[in-house]
């Protein structure tokens, strides 16, 4: 056979690639990913896991809380079958015990691991803003369902105090919780003096003094503004201050078991029978109607809106179904769509080669977090802004008439309604 | 040994294409060699260095461990020697975070090590002991996890408010205050008290024992006080338990801690054997690694000089062979040929074997008998070729010396004349003898043109830029000049100088030739101008006639029916006259249009020419110029020529008019006749037949005619004169027509001097006879006989004028208005004569209507009425038996004598 130019010429080809091979020494089962993300990547092999740490209250009395967000967790994983773009997704666990050393230890343990991804957590304020400093510090991303604190991401419009930049959330900011109590008491109450009792905790606090503030400037007078400790039970010197001041209206914005004492015994004080009683969310539980049943009749509530239509009643009988339970908050929704969120980004900010490893930036997965402006959630259409929060922030006073009817009695009984820039009267 | 030999011989048989494979496949086989040598050099290097790599990263990742560690280790000491003093808050942020970060950055460290260690180099790694390297690669995290949980117990036992510190202390200070009122029991609850304060500050195990010691007696002391009560001794001893719980939770929590410190001594220093082990395998690897590296330089660099070498030589013994065989026997071979190409036809090369050198030296050889052949061949054939070429040679030499009619002159470079043949002598007056060797801007050249001849010449020779062919102007040797046209040659002569031939065109005839085409052609122009002129007037002069029969008809008619003295008659003359003068110049017109359209007769032509000179015009002509003499020389006599006499006197008369007219003042026309016999080429300048000829030639001693107006002057209404002054502009335009309609010729000569008119009429036998009878009519007008006349005209004046005028001869007249009436009124009636004109409209003309009454009464009489000239209608009517043919516009006189002519007095 007559040898043509073309086999010459894939002769020499073949013989240049195989010098060629020697020279340069590729090896094509190299990645040639190189992370140039500010803060660095993770590195997932295939087969290996997407580490992600939990950071929620699972001991004490906010413990249901806490489960309420896990289950939340649980549920958005199921949705994925356990997976996020082919690994399985490994969960760390810890407790916080909802306080700030809690918080910051148990940060502690998810940094310690190089490969962790995120966190999702926290079930507290208090223990977020610990928490979320450690981890922001060691590069990783939190996003919470539960946290509802302003100084968590922006007061006013500018960032607050305790705002780190791996931190989100899908709960509400009570930025305006505190107003809206107040706005509702003093215009739709008529009432002119009140008190406040608050933990110390800086939740609490936060809320207290938003409320004051917001009743003053309407024209009302805050008789009395103090507090307790966390892990108090005896509440009758406070509430004898109560009595003493001729206040109105007392606003306690406290976790259980504090808020569970001091509603109970305030029951109890004659003098206090006329005195108008309100709580925060914290408190807008079926643990606690169920602990303190009629002395919480005829009491109100500020709690942020909760989410209403078919898709969320569709996601109350998947709880049901698989907890043999109604659910308890509806908190868990805002952690189910944390954890939905926090999942989207990762797939988004994820760069994946053929063999199925995976490279996440970390300053890749909180720019892309940043970078959500409709993201289709249970609790509405999620929109992250540059301090973290993506959820929305409208907030209704609520009155329990019926213990008996529990959590969804409490929920269905709307006094007013308050949508920044706008409110009003219920029904 | 054998096996040289037959290489040898196999060497010596392949051909050169063989030769040149086998040597590049060698050369392309050793490259390969060396190709391949070198890329298992590099393989081989590469292997080492990523081995070395490998080794020096482990270096490096162990040191980041170890100072990392270090680093983490430290911070977290540093936890908790600094937390009692800032807060636990504070410390945490500022040391236990940034610890168990470095941790963190550790464990992600120990993993690239781990992978490191076990993936690329596992049997290596054997010579560590195993679990020392799991314990050091586990080392980061175990760190974090006990640094972690000794932090928790930390914050569970030093945190404000909820801590067990603060529990315990206020544990201490409510018990205290419930022993107030026992102070035995209050002095051993202080002392308890002081140790724990100092067990707080030492955290030495038996201080705090010895609280628990006191604590003990004081739960015994609490029991046996006879003074507590029982209730309160209960809640006393329930306080002392809480306290003691709290006590020994610190005690256990304290405890724990310290197990968590001995296990950081532990951890670091076992993994501290593991690093320095680690250590010293990858400086031990890195160094071996080293060592083969360079062994294998050191062997790459051997082999490959040895295979270039090798190499070297076996391309060097492949290019003597080649050149021995291949390049020395084509040297050798390029000698032989280049003393072929010498002369040395006996040369030949060596056969130096079978390849493909040693068939072209074979070939090489019968090729040089082969040349030698040819050469001994040659010199015969030269001989033979040159004969040949020199006899072609000469006779184009004398063909061309010969040429009849195309001179050619050649010249060398000085421009000496070296040739001249019969033609140029013809042209040039010169002979070749006379020429040859002379120069030929001397001979043939004008003066003026000789610097540019030489000039040109220069150009020719120097730059190469040849003459083009073109008209010349050259010198007879009578000093004429000779137009020809002219091409030019330049060729090498034998001696290889160079020659240059002149070959020219007499132009002479040529320009004859064209002359006279010149000539003929505005003959023609002329003659077709003259005919469109012609047509025109042709048109018009019908209609004009008709018109001025009514204006000399009438007038005619009234003078006549007048006495003589009527004094109106002067007043009606000059109408008829005028008439008259229309129709003279229609008449003219009619000529120039249709030519002389009558019946020809046989005239001498002195006859003519004296007769204009003695009728009333011709002394009219000589009365109003009396200062002119009349000459006249006629040597023709009996000249006969065939010709309308009327036309060829108005000829005279109008070329007299002209002539008397150039004249101003005194002064003389000549007028002679001769015969003369013109040749053909005579007959060709002058338009006409070869022949005898009558010549009229009539000169003036006028001013003469400008040479522009010569050319114009036969042209109808062309005219020098006052317009209506003298003349019309027709006079010399029915001269030329005249002239033209007999088949003569005129010229015109003109100068300053005077003009001369030359007419030409072809002569006639002198045995015709000729009718010289000169009829005066009468000038007495002849009454008719009474005959019956039947006019036949679509004019209504002209019937009316004819009526008249026939009437008043005596005639009995009827009228018809068409063709068709007349031969209407001839079938039941008789005419004598019809007086039938020609064209009327619409119907039959009058040709026809003559056709159709000579049906009726075949020898009936007719006289032809015709405002037109004679034309075929006419002719055949006339051809049919018409008496005669009348021309409108007619006289009265007239009209009576064509009718007496025809109807004769005698026929009555």
């Amino acid at each position: 056979m007559k040898r043509g130019p073309r086999s010459i010429s894939v002769f020499f080809v073949v013989v240049a690639e195989f010098l060629l091979s020697f020279v340069t020494g590729c090896d094509k089962a190299d990645s040639l990913f190189v992370c140039s993300d500010s803060i660095g990547c993770v590195t997932i092999a295939p087969g290996k896991p997407v580490k992600v740490g939990v950071l929620q209250a699972l001991s004490g009395e906010v413990a249901p809380l806490g489960r309420a967000q896990m289950r939340g967790l649980e549920l958005a994983l199921e949705k994925r079958g356990g997976r996020i773009l082919g690994h399985p997704v490994l969960l760390q666990t810890e407790d916080t015990g909802c306080s700030p050393e809690g918080g910051a230890n148990a940060a502690l343990k998810i940094i310690a691991d190089p490969e962790s991804v995120a966190i999702y957590g926290t079930t507290c304020s208090a223990d977020a803003a610990t928490a979320s400093q450690v981890m922001s510090d060691a590069g990783l991303t939190m996003i919470s369902g539960n946290n509802s604190a302003p100084f968590l991401t922006s007061i006013a419009g500018k960032a607050a105090l305790d705002r780190h930049p791996g931190y989100f959330r899908t709960a509400s900011n009570e930025e305006n919780a505190g107003k809206a109590a107040a706005v509702f008491s003093y215009k739709i109450l008529g009432v002119h003096k009140v008190a406040i009792i608050h933990d110390g905790d800086i939740y609490t606090m936060g809320l207290a003094n938003g409320f004051a503030k917001a009743f003053e400037k309407q024209g009302g007078t805050v008789v009395l503004s103090t507090s307790i400790n966390k892990g108090d039970t005896d509440m009758r010197p406070v509430l004898t201050a109560v009595v003493n001041s001729q206040a109105e209206l007392l606003f306690f914005p406290l976790y259980q078991p504090e808020g569970n004492h001091l509603l109970q015994q305030a029951r109890k004080n004659i003098a206090l029978n006329k005195t108008v009683l309100m709580s925060d969310g914290a408190l807008i539980e079926n643990s606690f109607i169920e602990a303190v049943a009629n002395d919480a009749k005829g009491m109100y509530f500020i709690g942020p809106v909760r989410p209403a239509g078919p898709e969320v009643e569709q996601m109350d009988a998947v709880y049901e179904k698989k907890y043999g339970e109604k659910a308890s908050v509806s908190y868990y929704l805002s952690g189910y769509d944390a954890a939905n969120l926090l999942f989207h980004a990762i797939e988004q900010a994820a760069i994946c080669e053929q063999s199925g490893t995976l490279h996440i930036g970390r300053q890749k997965l909180r720019d892309t977090l940043h970078g959500i402006k409709t993201f289709k959630g249970v609790t509405g259409t999620l929109h992250c802004d540059q301090f973290g929060d993506c959820g929305q922030s409208a907030f209704n006073v609520l009155q329990l008439l019926d213990p008996s009817q529990g959590i969804a009695g409490l929920e269905s009984n709307i006094i007013y309604n308050y949508l920044p820039g706008t409110s009003k009267r219920a029904n | 040994m054998r096996l040289l030999p037959s290489i040898t011989r196999a060497w010596h048989r392949a051909g050169i294409t063989k030769k040149f494979s086998l040597s590049f496949f060698l050369l392309i086989f050793l490259i390969a060699i060396m190709l391949g040598a070198s890329c298992f050099a590099l393989f081989y290097v590469r292997q080492m260095e990523e081995k070395i790599l490998t080794s020096v990263n482990i270096e490096r990742l162990v040191l980041e461990v170890d100072s990392g560690m270090e680093l983490a280790r430290r911070l977290s000491g540093d936890f908790f020697l600094h937390a009692p003093h800032i807060g636990i808050a504070a410390a945490h942020q500022q040391y236990v975070q940034p610890s168990v970060r470095q941790a963190a950055r550790v464990i992600a460290l120990s993993d690239e090590l781990r992978d490191l260690l076990y993936r690329s180099q596992p049997s290596e790694t054997q010579q560590t002991p195993q679990v020392d390297l799991i314990l050091y690669l586990s080392m980061a995290k175990r760190f974090t996890g006990t640094s972690i949980h000794a932090v928790e117990l930390v914050t569970k036992r030093d945190i404000p408010v909820n801590g067990l510190v603060d529990q315990m202390t206020s544990c201490v200070n409510i018990f205290g205050a419930s022993l107030v009122s026992h102070p035995d029991l209050l002095a051993l609850h202080l002392k308890a008290k002081g140790f724990f304060q100092e067990y707080l500050i030492n955290h030495q195990r038996p201080v705090i024992q010895s609280a628990f010691n006191i604590a003990s007696s004081l739960h015994l002391a609490i029991i046996n006080d006879q003074t507590v009560l029982r209730e309160e001794k209960t809640a006393l001893l329930a306080m002392l338990n809480q306290c003691r719980s709290i006590a020994e939770e610190i005690v256990a929590i304290d405890q724990e801690i310290k197990g968590a410190f001995n296990d950081f001594t532990i951890q670091s220093a076992t993994t501290r054997m593991a690093s320095q082990s680690l250590l010293q395998f990858a400086q031990k690897e890195t160094f071996r690694n080293y060592e083969k590296t360079h062994f294998a330089h050191k062997a790459v660099l051997i082999g490959m000089s040895g295979v270039f070498v090798f190499c070297v030589v076996i391309l060097m013994l492949l290019a003597r062979k080649v050149d021995h065989d291949i390049t020395w026997n084509i040297l050798r071979m390029k000698d032989r040929a280049q003393e072929l190409t010498k002369g040395n036809f006996d040369v030949r090369c060596e056969d130096t074997g079978e390849d493909e050198l040693g068939q072209l030296a074979r070939t090489f050889n019968s090729m040089a008998v082969h040349i030698q052949e040819l050469v001994s061949t040659l010199e015969d054939k030269v001989v033979q070729r040159t004969a040949q070429l020199g006899e072609s040679e000469q006779r184009f030499r004398h063909l061309a010396a010969n040429l009849p009619l195309i001179p050619v002159q050649g010249y060398d470079c000085d421009r000496n004349i070296i040739f001249w043949n019969r033609a140029s002598e013809s042209i040039y007056g010169y002979t070749a003898a006379e020429a040859m060797g002379r120069k030929m801007e001397d001979l043939i050249i004008p003066q003026a043109e000789r610097a540019n001849f030489v000039q040109i010449t220069r150009d020719w020779l120097d730059r190469d830029i040849a003459p083009p062919s073109s008209e010349l102007i050259r010198r007879h040797k009578n000093g004429s000049l000779v137009d020809v046209y002219s091409s030019h040659v330049m060729l090498n002569s034998t001696k290889g100088e160079k020659e240059m031939y002149g070959i020219d065109i007499d132009l002479a005839e040529i320009r004859q030739v064209q002359k006279e085409k010149a000539s003929i052609e505005g003959r023609l122009q002329r003659a077709q101008k003259m005919e469109a002129i012609g047509l025109m007037a042709g048109g018009v002069a019908h209609d004009l006639n008709n018109i001025l029969s009514g204006i000399v008809g009438y007038p005619d008619l009234i003078l006549m029916q007048w006495p003589t003295d009527n004094r109106l008659k002067a007043m009606v003359e000059p109408i008829k006259e005028s008439g008259k003068r229309a129709a003279a110049i229609v008449a003219d017109l009619l000529t120039v249009a249709r030519g002389v359209a009558c019946v020809r007769e046989f005239k001498e032509l002195n006859l003519l020419i004296e007769e204009y000179i003695g009728s009333p015009e011709g002394k009219k002509l000589q009365s109003l110029y009396p200062d002119i003499n009349l000459e006249m020389h006629i040597e023709a006599r009996k000249s006969v020529i065939s010709c309308s006499p009327t036309h060829i006197k108005k000829c005279l008369m109008n070329l007299m008019i002209n002539a008397a007219e150039a004249i101003s003042g005194p002064g003389r026309i000549t007028i002679s006749t001769c015969e003369q016999i013109f040749d053909a080429t005579m007959a060709e300048k002058k338009g006409l037949a070869p022949g005898r000829y009558v010549v009229l030639t009539l000169s003036d001693s006028g001013t003469g005619i400008a040479a522009d107006d010569l050319v114009r002057i036969f042209e109808p209404f062309y005219t020098k004169k006052v317009m209506g002054r003298s003349g019309t502009g027709l006079g010399l335009s029915v001269v030329w027509n005249t002239i033209q309609d007999h088949n003569g010729s005129i010229t015109v000569n003109s100068s300053e001097k005077g003009t001369s008119f030359e007419l030409s009429f072809p002569l006639v036998n002198n045995n015709t006879v000729i009718n010289n009878d000169k009829k005066e009519q009468s000038e007495i007008v002849r009454t008719g006989s009474g005959g019956h006349v039947l006019v036949v005209d679509d004019e209504p004046q002209l019937l009316d004028i004819a009526r008249q005028s026939l009437e008043m001869f005596g005639y009995s007249v009827e009228t018809a208005k068409s063709g068709e009436d007349a031969i209407a009124f001839l079938q039941n009636n008789k005419a004598d004569l019809v007086l039938l004109d020609m064209l009327m409209e619409p119907g039959m003309n009058g040709r026809e209507t003559y056709e159709q009454i000579l049906k009726i009464y075949p020898r009936q009489k007719a006289i032809i009425v015709s405002g037109y000239s004679e034309s075929d209608e006419v002719k055949m009517a006339l051809n049919l038996g018409a008496k005669a043919l009348l021309k409108k516009p007619y006289t009265v006189k007239q009209l009576n004598e064509v009718v007496l002519l025809a109807m004769p007095l005698n026929n009555k």
